[in-house]
């Protein structure tokens, strides 16, 4: 594992860069966070599923989006163009210090998303692997500003609750600027075009979510696309569960899987 | 100020971020930030992060790191007990520090379980001048009983819980002043008077203590006074600071109180070093 520190000298982006095991390797990895709580909460599966793609030889690159993290910068320097930016310059960090020429993403919730997002912006993407990707940015903010009213009251972290009108600005633990939240309020995954060429895994570890709008909008652009449920308990924006660390070895396999396909043998199904 | 992510240790397998002041103020101990439970080194909510920014903005140089088998750092190789592995990352961040900026002399911080961590490290090693727990160990007195058990009189939801935890209590288990505080909620610390004799020892090593409680640790502490009733004369001590944030949570999540306790670190940090 090898600590990197990439972007522009105004903005340096943190990174770890995990090597293919074996060597030399044509597979490359760029893993992108969720955002905020869930980003803290998924480090450790960031982190396990970094080590078993190393593993499988592959070169490996997580880091984290300015204002988040160990990067630059803090709540006032967020924002969603900021961080599509980030991706592709990680993804262009990837590329070079593996020196391969195309690269696949593996991203989980608004990871997934902001990876999707910066699509065009990226060089070669072959795979992407998207778990619980965040389809409506509405529908996501709306379930946080939901979760944080309840984390406000949960009497196991405040005996005396705390009230919506003093956490103004922020959600969950984070800052959340007007302008960041207008922009998070605009995603709408299925009004863009997919990048040409990718080929999509997307795993939902609820049974009821329901990502037919996005498989029928990738169909019909004519991508491939393969979406399978991975049931596990993320609770993802559960205001009582905020520091549940997600210790998910099950779906750390599934997205290894996906994401390596011929190294298991197993036969692709469309669903 | 300069941020660098480093591999260091015997071992090279503790993982830590580095940040270094512009113009380090060579008379200034560095600040190591523990692990706070199992987040890594980042801290609750980014609260090492910020933390580290604002004491490097006062001349500090600040290592959060996280210690072994946490984090980014893997697994210590042979069979060290968690207290032995504690000492030994610590010791070692220490001598990174020392080997690579010349710095001889350190303050560690840590909350929760990084609080115990703090203290414990502080106790063994001479070059520690200062330990800031932030809800660490903590002994109940009449007047945290007295808050605690008052406003449960009147539920009988809060009775059935506590009568749970009775039943518990006489099938074997110790009381809560037998050997151990603090069992019959859960945590485990060590005796009170072990505890002060720590801080007795810190002390006469002129070792500069900040010493925070939450009202999210509300199981062991419930009142601003508590430590003073707790250990009266090591409260009076010049070097000792104590504060007691009666709204925020455990982990700070609201961004008022997590600016609060930044400011209050670092206003503590550069009045006393």
């Amino acid at each position: 594992m090898q600590p990197l520190l990439f972007g522009t000298a105004e903005r340096r982006l943190a990174g770890l860069y995990h090597p293919p095991a074996r060597g030399a390797s044509q597979r490359a990895f760029l893993l992108c966070n969720p955002i905020g709580q869930e980003a803290v909460r998924a480090f450790r599966c960031y982190r396990e599923l970094a080590l078993r793609l190393s593993q499988a030889d592959a070169h490996v690159l997580r880091f984290d989006y300015t204002g988040c993290g160990d990067s630059w910068g803090a709540a006032d320097d967020c924002s969603v163009d900021t961080w599509l930016q980030d991706i592709a310059s990680a993804a262009v960090e990837l590329m070079d210090t593996a020196a391969v020429r195309q690269l696949s993403v593996i991203g989980m919730r608004m990871g997934a998303t902001l990876a999707w997002l910066a699509g065009s912006r990226l060089p070669r993407v072959d795979t992407m692997v998207m778990v619980d990707p965040v389809l409506d940015g509405q529908g996501y903010l709306a379930a946080a500003r939901e979760a944080h009213a309840v984390m406000l009251e949960d009497p196991d972290r405040f005996p005396k609750p705390r009230s919506v009108a003093e956490t103004n600005g922020e959600l969950l633990g984070f800052e959340m600027s007007d302008a960041l939240l207008g922009e998070m309020a605009e995603i709408d995954l299925c009004a863009h075009r997919p990048v040409p060429g990718v080929r999509v895994e997307v795993l939902a570890t609820d049974a009821t979510s329901d990502y037919g709008r996005l498989t029928a909008h990738l169909e019909q652009a004519g991508v491939s696309c393969r979406q399978a449920t991975v049931p596990f308990d993320a609770r993802w924006q559960d205001g009582t569960a905020l520091e549940r660390t997600l210790i998910a070895p099950d779906l750390v396999s599934a997205i290894l899987e996906s994401a390596i396909p011929d190294s298991t043998g197993r036969e692709r199904t469309g669903q | 100020m300069n941020e660098r992510s480093v591999l260091f240790g015997s071992t090279r397998s503790i993982y830590g971020v580095v940040t270094d002041p512009q113009g380090a103020r060579q008379d200034r101990p560095a600040v190591l930030l523990l692990n706070a439970g199992l987040m890594h080194h980042i801290g609750p909510f980014r609260l090492y992060v910020l933390m580290a920014r604002a004491l490097a903005a006062l001349g500090f140089t600040v290592l959060r790191f996280d210690l072994s088998s946490k984090g980014d750092s893997t697994a210590r190789p042979g069979k060290l007990s968690y207290a032995e592995s504690v000492k030994t990352d610590v010791a070692e961040a220490l001598d990174y520090l020392e080997q690579t900026r010349g710095i001889k002399r350190f303050v560690l911080l840590g909350l929760c379980s990084g609080a115990d961590d703090a203290y414990r490290c502080g106790l063994t090693d001479e070059r520690i001048d200062g330990v800031a727990l932030l809800d660490g160990y903590a002994y109940r007195t009449a007047g945290f009983y007295l808050r605690y058990y008052l406003p449960r009189l009147a539920s009988p939801a809060k009775w059935l819980s506590f009568l749970k935890r009775s039943v518990g209590r006489t099938s074997g288990q110790p009381g809560p002043d037998a050997g151990l505080e603090g069992d019959i909620f859960g945590m485990a610390f060590p005796p009170r008077k072990e505890f002060a004799a720590g801080l007795r020892k810190l002390l006469e090593r002129n070792t500069s203590l900040l010493i925070v409680y939450s009202a999210g640790w509300f199981e062991y502490y419930n009142y601003a006074g508590q430590f003073g009733d707790a250990f009266p004369d090591i409260a009076k001590n010049s070097k000792v600071r104590v504060e007691y944030f009666d709204r925020a949570d455990h982990t700070y999540t609201i961004v008022a109180d997590r600016k609060r306790l930044i400011d209050l670190v670092t206003g503590w940090a550069d009045a006393s070093f």
